[in-house]
């Protein structure tokens, strides 16, 4: 099996196709594998890397929460990017992984052509602040005293993914599966060193409003703690564009695979094509003259 | 031509295919002709029925400033159904005609069989309502003192329609011949009846949500008055869907036609096939949790 080292922690990787790379980065409640619509479509025309993060077999589970974090998360897809040889690549990424992904394009500019943020946000809303913090460390605790398949029974069925099971019962039973699967001490500690201390969207405005790396942001339009931070993004990077994808939860590359596989496929031509261009700034104005 | 008679006043329409009927309604720079794209698409399958809102010819231009009204527009709708003998429609709006579309839904549930709402919000804004207001007044007298050309001269380049110009130049000129063909003094009276005087989308919110016809929110990215009234329906009406499209302004199926028909498609399919659902109550949970198990 086929694993990049990233300082002393190995993590698993797949590919697929060949061509300009895309890498690909999970979310907390999938791994892998819920890019296998995404591998089959992309690798017609990219080499498409998936890798599991830190805390998701068959990559390593370091013990400690503090071997978890939004930076190591970070340098994690830079050292997978490394040990491939790819100096640069279209990144997405998903929730954990989007957030990931947007700090990708804050840090390490060079190596991304473009980035794809699907549903992030969580966390952000100062309101909800308090409840996003107590509701994590719930489901940390819940890993480690009842193991996976029962810890996730109240996480699986959450506000943004009944969805999923509404729509595609099929795609919900197989993730529903696969997140029983995951290790509960990886789980745990990348709720408490990622997730709980991550920065919120609105802390990164500074970064945003200078960061030129292609951008697109998409969310669920009832996935209601990623509408507002993607709004904000939009307003504040002029690289950013931002599409809310009807009825729709969480993971909209799972939800909606034929959608996003479209959105995205136009993105990414967009940019290869190098007719690619930031926000108009006359499109800023504050004054609507007209509707 | 075809006329349909509202009230006295001759609105002329255009009509497309058959089946199941559509009714396009246009916005304020435009009229029917921004909708040949969906016109093309939808007759395949539908029966497609575009109109020319009081106002803009060859639809009849009354007048009198109390022959405009958000009101009279929205019963505009349901008068050119009667005369043409439809019972129930989709009905599809954009900008003024979304505000139309909506207050459609409110006023004529038994008619609508879905609302596809395409930038409606401007004006809604509590923060930059006076500025609204004040920019329509400046507008109202252009229009009246130095007719179509000026007047649609400062609105071409209008934040939320710059979009068109950068991406589809051909598609922008011709918005822009069909624009200044417009009818100076029935722009003037649409600015001052209907724009400045309907009641704001947030002020609706009870209504929306008792709303239960079939709903989709179009909103470009870039359209900013448009975002948070978006996103305030999509959050108190059960029935409606947003999206929200990339690098897009106000003219969403002008900008994107391909874009706009396909997932306006998906959604009219969704509701005919009779498996369109309400939101999920579940997914209003404030947690990142379920309730229960």
């Amino acid at each position: 099996m086929p694993f990049a080292d990233s300082k002393g922690v190995q993590l698993y990787y797949e590919e697929a196709g060949s061509g300009f790379p895309i890498v690909f980065v999970h979310e907390f409640a999938h791994d892998m594998r819920s890019w296998e619509p995404q591998l089959r479509y992309f690798s017609r025309r990219y080499r498409c890397i998936a890798y599991n993060g830190r805390g998701y077999p068959p990559s390593d589970v370091p013990p400690s929460a503090w071997q978890y974090s939004q930076a190591i998360a970070t340098d994690d897809i830079a050292n997978v990017m490394r040990h491939l040889g790819i100096r640069k690549a279209h990144i997405i990424g998903c929730s954990m992984g989007g957030y990931a992904t947007l700090h990708f394009g804050l840090r390490y500019a060079g190596m991304a052509r473009s980035i794809t943020v699907i549903g992030a946000g969580y966390g952000s809303d100062p309101d909800k602040r308090a409840q996003f913090l107590r509701d994590t460390e719930v489901m940390a605790r819940r890993f480690e005293d009842l193991g996976t398949p029962e810890a996730i029974k109240v996480y699986q069925v959450g506000p943004a993914r009944v969805q999923l099971q509404n729509k595609d019962p099929r795609a919900f039973r197989e993730f529903c599966e696969e997140f029983a699967g995951h290790s509960a001490l990886g789980s745990a500690n990348t709720l408490r060193g990622v997730q709980a201390k991550r920065p919120t969207i609105y802390s990164l405005e500074r970064g945003l409003r200078r960061m030129e790396v292609p951008t697109h942001i998409i969310s669920g339009d009832e996935d209601n703690n990623c509408l507002e931070p993607g709004i904000f993004i939009k307003r504040a990077c002029p690289a950013a564009r931002l599409t809310v994808v009807p009825g729709t939860g969480h993971a909209v590359n799972v939800e909606e695979p034929d959608l996003f596989n479209r959105l995205t496929d136009e993105f990414l031509s967009l940019v290869d094509s190098g007719r690619w261009r930031p926000r108009d700034s006359r499109a800023q104005s504050k004054s609507t003259k007209n509707s | 031509m075809p006329y349909a008679s509202s009230n006295g006043v001759r609105l002329y329409y255009e009509e497309a295919g058959k089946g199941v009927p559509i009714v396009f309604v246009h916005e304020f720079s435009g009229d029917l002709r921004s909708w040949e794209p969906q016109m093309r698409h939808f007759s395949r399958r539908y029966r497609c029925i575009a109109i020319n809102a009081r106002g803009y010819p060859p639809s009849d231009v009354p007048a009198a400033p109390s022959k405009y009204s958000h009101v009279i527009g929205t019963d505009d709708i349901a008068n050119v159904m009667r005369r043409l003998g439809i019972g129930k429609a989709h009905v599809i709006g954009c900008s003024m005609g979304a505000y139309a579309t909506l207050q459609f839904g409110l006023r004529y549930p038994g008619r609508a069989l879905s609302l596809t709402a395409i930038g409606a919000g401007a004006g809604s804004d509590p923060a930059r309502r006076a500025q609204f207001l004040r920019n329509r007044a400046v507008m109202d007298r252009l229009f009246r003192e130095q007719g179509m050309k000026a007047a649609a001269g400062v609105l071409q380049h209008a934040p939320h329609r710059i979009q068109l110009l950068h991406k589809d130049p051909r598609g922008f000129r011709e918005f822009w011949v069909h624009f200044v063909e417009g009818s100076a003094l029935g722009h003037a009276l649409t600015l001052r009846g209907i724009q400045t005087r309907r009641p704001t989308l947030y002020s609706l919110g009870d209504r929306f949500a008792r709303m239960k016809v079939p709903t989709h929110i179009v909103v470009g990215d870039e359209d900013d008055g448009a975002l948070g009234p978006g996103l305030f329906i999509k959050r108190v009406c059960p029935a409606a869907r947003l999206s929200i499209v990339r690098a897009t302004g106000h003219l969403v199926s002008v900008e994107e036609p391909d874009f706009f028909n396909r997932i306006t498609e998906d959604f009219l399919n969704l509701v005919e096939s009779g498996r369109w659902r309400p939101r999920d109550p579940r997914s209003l949970n404030p947690s990142t949790m379920a309730r229960k198990a």
